[in-house]
């Protein structure tokens, strides 16, 4: 068995709001092996980021709860553990990435005091090791002059360079999985460029495990080993990277490929997927991307498609069972 | 199509220039201080509050005379060359008193708007944090504190406490506070929300860090603001209690307890009510200005 860092397993992360019941995540399951890349598609909210919420055990809010499921990190349920032991492993052992670089850091406070913020909670350092450490993550993400800029404010640094602070702090103290969130939206496209091999490095570098959350199937392709794609709180497809856009199997995941201008193409409408998300209160019986699927047939309205094995993939369509064969008969 | 590529192009060289450190920042504060330059009347205000305070600091060597020495050869005299605002019926120097009354006033503004700012921020910080239950409690104490009409409430406390200067600060502390505590409270709960509060929680940052290091900072300029324009509401007050004899007890002087025993002389020497009076004004206008002035220039965001 490969050597998984996090094994997450039928996570179901409801919201009881005053419209009724939100199955925000519904029965994911997914690994992250030791060391390496796994990316999250899918569209705006179809859970993406209230799974890797679970994970980091912030979603107990008056109206959200985790309502099933186990988190095993490093051979440890998150899910049993108190608030206090949370607040050990948030930050030290798993660190997060925000989309908006702009306003994830603190502007009162200096690049510094924000990053050595984590190493004095975590490691006991003291100001002056806790500074040492800070510069040399600064170095460590290519930021220019790091001892100068350890003084400054966020307001004056560029977009890119206050990602990379972030990363900065989410490395520091040297996390096993970092969990990145739409690191890129919010840049433009060579700072992107610049982020992502930044993150790929320093994964080399220290052997963390990354899960990217991302909509963006660019960023994917660039970064990840293996992909999961999301849609309306389930798994629909789980497979290497290579083989996702090699050959996709979900009709959603093709979809999503298509969605991308290609440069030799010259349509003067690019291709989308047809109609919305489902809402959560309008929830189709059958499978969730039933009303947008081209191939969707009756089994499909009124059956929800169970995650198959398919060689070394899954995915959740009836395209792939015998009981399409026989819808087709 | 231009203008979008102009405004990229622009972007791009801003950017550039911040990677390479090629821009001039002031801070935060030099540059509020440069705005609130600009306003005149602020700073003349803030001219006038600074003589207030040189003048309680330095009280016993501006004054001509002692403020309790009693002189019943000089009487209700009116103003001349010895007592230049005149004597009171037991013959103490008016201008001295009315300098000597100036220490009371400030320091009860200072000290109550301190106690008001602690616990304010504390509990609005607390409540907008937390929201919910936490917040329905509080608030609900808030507007207990409010419901009460302010002078009976102040005499209460101070019947309660006893007389004082220090339960004067506390009196009208725990009169004020609930301002404080509204503002930060929906300050809290905006700030709450931002991402740097979720990037503190997900590197393990406990509540009393979060409030600390990242919700109270961020209202240090709303706190500021509060403090200034509290700071003549907490004089007025002291004055009004001094007035009605539960506030500062005489022989010390303080401005509110000089009205109060002047009144029955307002016919025969009226300069020994008014001068009182002109000096509360003054410095209550002036706080407030200054204020007014410090809350545009600190954010002017909060302009309403």
């Amino acid at each position: 068995m490969a050597d998984n860092i996090i094994e997450v397993k039928d996570l179901k992360t409801y919201f009881h709001t005053d419209a009724g019941l939100v199955k925000a995540v519904n029965g994911v399951s997914f690994n992250v092996e030791r060391g390496k890349t796994l990316g999250i598609v899918g569209e705006s909210g179809c859970g993406k980021s209230i799974t890797s919420l679970s994970i980091m055990r912030l979603i107990e809010s008056a109206t959200g709860r985790i309502e099933g499921g186990t988190i095993t990190f490093e051979g440890e349920d998150l899910l049993q553990k108190s608030e206090e032991e949370m607040r050990q492993i948030r930050g030290k052992k798993i660190a997060m990435i925000f989309q908006e670089p702009m306003t994830s850091l603190n502007p009162v406070f200096t690049i510094g005091q924000q990053i050595t913020e984590a190493l004095l909670i975590h490691e006991k350092m003291t100001k002056e090791q806790a500074k040492e450490r800070a510069i040399e993550m600064l170095k460590m993400v290519r930021i220019p002059m790091p001892e100068k800029r350890y003084d400054e404010y966020p307001h004056q640094l560029s977009g890119g360079m206050r990602q990379r602070v972030m990363i900065a702090m989410a490395l520091s103290c040297k996390p096993a999985l970092l969990i990145c969130d739409e690191p890129t939206t919010a840049l433009d496209v060579t700072i992107q460029a610049q982020i992502l091999e930044l993150i790929n490095d320093l994964k080399e570098k220290t052997g963390t495990s990354v899960m990217m959350i991302t909509h963006d199937l660019g960023v994917i392709a660039e970064v990840a080993d293996d992909v999961m794609v999301m849609y309306a709180g389930k798994v629909v497809e789980k497979a290497s990277c290579d083989e996702i856009f090699e050959q996709p199997l979900h009709p959603y995941t093709n979809g999503l490929l298509d969605c991308i201008p290609k440069l030799d193409d010259d349509r003067e409408e690019l291709s989308t997927i047809e109609g919305m998300v489902p809402s959560f209160d309008s929830m189709p019986e059958g499978c969730a991307f039933s009303p947008r699927c081209p191939f969707a047939k009756d089994i499909c309205r009124n059956k929800m498609p169970e995650l198959t094995q398919h060689g070394t993939r899954f995915v959740r369509c009836f395209k792939y069972t015998d009981e399409w064969k026989e819808d087709q008969a | 199509m231009s203008k979008i590529f102009e405004y990229f192009k622009r972007r791009k060289e801003f950017d550039q220039k911040l990677e390479n450190n090629e821009i001039e920042y002031s801070s935060f504060y030099a540059d509020s201080f440069r705005r609130l330059r600009k306003n005149k009347m602020a700073m003349f205000c803030l001219f006038i509050i600074l003589f207030l305070i040189i003048i309680a600091i330095f009280a016993p060597l501006i004054a001509p005379y002692d403020p309790t020495a009693q002189d019943y050869a000089a009487v209700m005299q009116k103003p001349s060359k010895a007592h230049i605002l005149g004597t009171d019926e037991y013959g103490r120097d008016i201008l001295s008193r009315i300098i000597y009354g100036s220490r009371i006033s400030l320091s009860i503004g200072i000290g109550a708007q301190i106690i008001a700012s602690i616990v304010g921020v504390a509990l609005g910080s607390i409540a907008g944090y937390y929201g919910g239950k936490v917040d329905m409690v509080i608030s609900r104490i808030m507007e207990i504190f409010q419901s009460f009409p302010d002078l009976i409430f102040a005499m209460a406390i101070m019947t309660f406490l006893g007389k004082g200067i220090i339960n004067l600060f506390i009196a009208l502390g725990l009169l004020t506070w609930v301002r404080t505590a509204r503002m930060i409270r929906g300050q809290v709960m905006q700030l709450r929300e931002t991402e740097y509060v979720e990037a503190s929680r997900v590197s393990g940052a406990n509540t009393f860090w979060i409030i600390t290091k990242d919700l109270i900072p961020n209202c240090l300029s709303t706190i500021i603001v509060m403090i200034t324009l509290g700071i003549p509401n907490a004089i007025m007050y002291e004055a009004s209690l001094s007035f009605l004899g539960i506030g500062i007890q005489p022989p010390t002087p303080s401005w509110g307890n000089m009205i109060s025993s002047a009144q029955t002389f307002i016919t025969y020497l009226p300069l020994y009510s008014i001068m009182p009076g002109l000096a509360i004004m003054i410095t209550v206008i002036a706080f407030n200005i200054f204020g007014d002035g410090l809350r545009d220039a600190l954010d002017p965001k909060l302009k309403t």
